[in-house]
């Protein structure tokens, strides 16, 4: 195998991806469940309205996707910060497998929990 | 304003010490002195002892960096007055061997720097006629990087070479872009080898020191992060295309 397919790039990709999406729709998301309706800025949906949005196949694929990119942006920025200020760069396919092993049981966890909404 | 300013120079002779000491010494505070001044007065007047690298005295040679409190500087454009009172605190550039005192070794960033190729690669019998011609957006591609002096301050800043000395590290990434982007170079393929290791790009964190300490405001942090991405579509392209890649 050749150096340059080193299996970083694939990491890297879904951390920038998952940045991406983090900063531009986590924080309408918070913003609008958990400032603005709270306080009452917007109308409240109500439980019911907001478990048939919710139902709906593209309201479902958006939150997987947003939370399973989200999964392996933390994944590589926790790996890099623990390999760094742990002083484990040697062995830090050991937190590879830890930090993308939690983002792998996330991503399915979202994508059980999607499945099985009533 | 005091006459005189205390500069705590690092001095360390391998045959001799086991570490580092500081010795201190009182220097003139003249207003139009750079740190090298005061170094260059020691060496004339209180101790010849002293060993530190210096050429220019412009900014432009890059063989004066030294850490000036802690940061990385040219000691050359670093006006000594704007520490007064003092004490300074001068020590050899950080995370590099020391040979004495100011003195770093710098074949490892020389091994590092032959290994990605820094000059125009041709595949082709290539012998130009006339110039090259190239457009003004074609040199606003790479020109930054062109002003890079190899003065190591990056190396210095950059705590990613602190805990891994195989780091490729910021200039010699800089200046592996410098060529990669400029349109009469053939050689991008042959650094890719380098490049593309996790020793390469991909041990950088994106701290961003490099860009910050630079004198010469070359941006390396934004070299690393544009190679990533051609790494990334390389990458995808190795495995989409094999038959592609000879």
């Amino acid at each position: 195998m050749p150096a340059h397919r080193s299996n970083r790039p694939l990491g890297w990709l879904a951390f920038g991806t998952g940045g991406f999406l983090v900063a531009f729709l986590l924080p309408v998301q918070v913003f609008l469940y958990g400032i603005a309706v709270p306080l009452g800025l917007v109308p409240d949906p109500g439980y019911k309205s907001t478990l048939e949005l919710l139902r709906q196949p593209l309201t479902r694929i958006y939150l997987f996707v947003v939370l399973a990119f989200a999964f392996f942006h933390a994944a590589y920025r926790i790996k890099d910060t623990l390999a760094d200020m742990l002083d484990m760069r040697k062995i830090d396919i050991v937190l590879a497998y830890i930090c993308y092993g939690g983002a792998v049981v996330g991503t399915v966890a979202a994508l059980w929990l999607l499945y099985w909404v009533p | 304003m005091a006459e005189t300013i205390l500069l705590e120079v690092a001095r360390f002779l391998p045959e001799r010490d086991t570490e580092p000491s500081y010795q201190t010494f009182e220097v003139p505070l003249r207003g139009d002195w750079m740190i090298l001044d005061a170094l260059n007065y020691i060496k004339d007047q209180l101790d010849g002892s002293l060993g530190f690298r210096w050429s220019c005295r412009m900014g432009i040679c890059g063989s004066c960096g030294m850490m000036v409190n802690g940061v990385p500087k040219l000691t050359c454009e670093t006006l000594l007055s704007t520490f007064a009172p003092g004490p300074v605190r001068i020590g050899p550039l950080e995370h590099f061997p020391v040979i004495k005192d100011l003195v770093i070794e710098m074949e490892g960033f020389l091994g590092k720097l032959q290994k990605v190729q820094p000059w125009v690669v041709r595949k082709d019998d290539f012998k130009p006629q006339r110039e090259f011609i190239q457009t003004p957006a074609q040199l606003e591609a790479f020109k930054q990087y062109t002003l890079c002096i190899n003065c190591m301050l990056c190396y210095a800043a950059c705590p990613v070479f602190g805990l891994d000395p195989e780091f490729t590290g910021p200039a010699a990434i800089a200046l592996a872009e410098r060529y990669n982007l400029d349109s009469r170079d053939q050689g991008a393929e042959g650094r890719t080898d380098v490049l593309s290791q996790h020793d390469g790009i991909w041990d950088c964190t994106v701290i961003g020191e490099c860009s910050q300490v630079c004198p010469k405001h070359v941006d390396p942090s934004l070299a690393i992060q544009q190679y990533k991405l051609t790494a990334t579509k390389e990458w995808f392209k190795s495995w989409l295309l094999p038959w592609g890649n000879k």
